[in-house]
């Protein structure tokens, strides 16, 4: 869903400017990233410690990524954390929620009051060094499009949280304040960003057949090319979906039930590579079988294969633009350019593993 | 065959220069039967040393040192066209062999080990860059300042991209140990003639160990999730993540996007990565690809300005450094890593604490 804007700078100057600014979040564009995810992965991203062009405030005040879908005690109940950053040196905690939409579970909202900082110091396994007691700051992350109903549905809840409202050129605090002075500073102006946040998480069960295609085929071609000859649906889905662990077994479940629909449409697609096997009364899960290898084929024909599995494997609507192939490597079409031949003569094969220019 | 014997064989005169190929292996056993397995078992046998095996393919003959674990040296002394084809046959062929992939900077700090004599670059665009860039440049300086006008030519701004430092050529000296001319190419092919085999095999040590450097950083940064509790009884989810995407970052927007993603993802040497792309944006693409010379998945996140490479636990650290070379000779020669702690071993500058 890419449609160019308007280039912004970078409000910092340490911010590489890496993807221009990005309507990736408009829900009008056919767009890569399910926007669904993007506070999730904003948050989390917002703590990591690898560094990108995606800003890191969380991180820069010194808080690191704990536990993602933390089942954390709230009062007489539980509460499932999306994210969980700890900052040691200021004995800090932040409870991150991310909203896929604009619905606030008002109960929810409120049970995250009642998270004891110390019992969640207790099951996360954090180490304290400093005497203060641990405090726990909760923060909402949204799409900027659904700020002011999740604050409706914060106001309703009768609890005042920062919310992080994420547009497509910048983060911004709106709601209450943060506890924490570093980060009433870090979130004191927007932030820009430049591109959508990593994607760590990408799919869930309420992910498209499309989305959840994309993810199997590729991991049925990474069998293919490790020789492999046939994976269950759920060893599949574990190499697919490598989050798969954080949720709970029913939820697992309803994700390898997904992925067997895919894999039943990933072998209706390239039924002369892979054949499915549904489940049985004797097997749990289906398996996907690969029936003829382009691992078997000499290079060319190898590189030939996967690129016709890739054209079995697109959409049939792929918004693919018209191209003008400027890096015509000759004029006379029918064979390698002339320097590429004379190269050839002289034994460079230095291009590839296998001297190999594919189709 | 000991090692006396194979420093024997590299001082005898009239040879051809000797050949030492540095590959990148993930054996699963014993080095003898990985070999047997790769280059047939009437073709393989063991010597008096456990880390020295002798070899034999098409018309060349090969003592191969499986001292690293990791990376494994197969030395000969036949000529190029006899000990090249078998070498990547095997790799083209094999999923747990590679080559080792040297940056720009890796290759030209072999200069660290000896005096620079000469030095190629080769920087090969065709198939990536439109020609309103600069899609092929070639160059080759020899003698003492090769460097110096290699550097004069590289601080031309706008032409930066077009410079990948394809091969170098040293004399290493050691007040011990003697001289040894040495060859060394972006592939970590060491062609060496000279005194003393000791500081042919320093050349290849320092060389690899730099390299070992950018590629153990690399899997540090593998994203991995771990549930919370007992695997077998997981029922309340939850879990840790740890390691987070490398970026790298082109030095100029690319001119051609859609293109650019098209021969990425075409399943071809040299990228070899396959990958189905539904929306060809103009500014930003996700893919979920796989490394097809490793058989692993790799997302992908690409826009004209940068590429996020999302590596996961158990990927090979060497599919960020063939990533890397590759794009350094076929698009932009200039591209850094966003991550302090990579871009220190990208470029071998000082290198930061890993966050």
């Amino acid at each position: 869903m890419v449609v160019a804007l308007p280039r912004t700078e970078p409000e910092r100057d340490d911010t590489p400017d890496c993807y221009g600014a990005l309507s990736w979040l408009d829900d009008d564009e056919v767009m890569s990233m399910d926007p669904r995810f993007a506070p999730l992965n904003a948050l989390i991203a917002f703590c990591s410690t690898t560094r990108t062009s995606w800003p890191r405030p969380m991180y820069d005040c010194g808080y690191q990524l704990a536990a993602l879908e933390f089942p954390a005690k709230a009062g007489n109940g539980r509460v499932v954390v999306d994210v969980v950053a700890w900052a040691p040196n200021h004995t800090r905690l932040a409870l991150g929620e991310a909203k896929a939409g604009a619905n606030v579970d008002e109960a929810q909202a409120k049970r995250y009051s009642d998270v004891n900082p110390s019992t969640l110091v207790q099951t996360l396994n954090v180490t304290v060094t400093k005497a203060d007691p641990p405090r726990a700051q909760i923060v909402y992350a949204v799409q900027a499009q659904h700020k002011d109903r999740v604050l409706l549905g914060l106001s309703k809840a009768g609890v005042t949280y920062p919310v992080l409202s994420i547009s497509a050129t910048d983060v911004r605090r709106v709601g209450g304040e943060f506890d924490d002075p570093a980060l009433v500073a870090a979130f004191a102006a927007p932030i820009s960003v430049l591109s959508p946040p990593p994607g760590i998480i990408t799919i869930d069960a309420e992910s498209s057949d499309a989305e959840f295609d994309a993810m199997l085929n590729s991991s049925l071609v990474a069998l293919a090319s490790r020789q492999g000859e046939s994976m269950t649906v759920r060893a599949l889905t574990e190499d697919a979906i490598r989050h798969l662990f954080l949720y709970p077994t029913g939820y697992q479940q309803r994700l390898v039930k997904k992925m067997e629909s895919a894999a039943r449409r990933a072998a209706a697609a390239a039924p002369e590579t892979f054949s499915y096997t549904p489940p049985s009364a004797a097997r749990s899960v289906g398996t996907v079988h690969v029936l003829d290898n382009p691992e078997n084929a000499d290079p060319r024909g190898r590189t030939q294969r996967y690129q016709a599995l890739a054209a079995r494997f697109a959409s049939p609507t792929t918004k693919r633009k018209p191209r003008v192939d400027e890096a015509q490597l000759s004029f006379f079409p029918g064979g390698p350019d002339l320097e590429s031949e004379l190269a050839e003569v002289e034994g460079d094969d230095e291009y590839g593993p296998e001297g190999d220019s594919g189709s | 065959m000991d090692r006396k014997t194979l420093a024997d064989r590299f001082l005898a005169p009239g040879n051809p220069a000797w050949k030492t190929f540095v590959l990148e292996a993930h054996a699963s056993g014993e080095p003898l039967t990985f070999l047997a397995d790769v280059f047939g078992s009437r073709n393989v046998r063991e010597t008096d040393d456990v880390n020295l095996h002798e070899m034999w393919s098409g018309e060349a003959s090969y003592i191969v040192d499986t001292i690293d674990s990791r990376f494994w040296s197969f030395h000969t002394s036949a000529t190029g066209k006899q000990a090249r084809p078998p070498i990547g046959a095997a790799v083209s062929r094999r999923h747990d062999l590679d080559f080792v992939w040297l940056p720009s900077a890796h290759l030209r700090a072999v200069q660290q080990t000896g005096q620079i004599r000469w030095v190629k670059t080769e920087f090969r665009a065709q198939e990536f860059l439109s020609d309103d860039n600069v899609q092929d440049l070639s160059f080759s300086a020899r003698g003492k300042p090769a460097q110096s006008l290699l550097d004069m030519i590289g601080s031309l701004p706008e032409y930066t991209y077009a410079l990948c430092l394809n091969q170098i050529g040293i004399l290493a000296q050691d007040d011990l140990l003697g001289v040894v001319e040495e060859a060394v190419t972006r592939k970590a092919t060491f062609l060496a003639r000279g005194e003393s085999f000791a500081l042919h095999q320093q050349v290849i040590a320092a060389t690899i160990d730099r390299y070992r450097g950018l590629i153990e950083t690399a899997e540090q940064f593998a994203l991995a999730f771990e549930p919370l509790g007992d695997h077998e009884n997981h029922v309340e989810g939850g879990g840790h993540l740890t390691g987070g995407p490398i970026e790298l970052t082109f030095s100029r927007r690319l001119s051609d996007f859609p293109g650019f993603i098209d021969r990425l993802l075409s399943s071809r040497a040299p990228f070899r990565l396959w990958g189905v792309v539904d929306d060809y944006g103009d500014e930003y693409v996700e893919v979920d690809a796989v490394d097809l010379h490793v058989g692993s998945r790799v997302r992908l996140e690409i826009s004209p300005n940068a590429l996020r490479l999302h590596l996961l636990r158990g990927g090979c650290g060497n599919t960020v450094a063939r990533l890397i070379s590759n794009l350094q000779r076929h698009v932009d020669g200039r591209i850094a890593a966003a991550d302090p702690a990579i871009q220190a071993q990208l470029a071998l500058t000082p290198s930061p604490a890993i966050a």
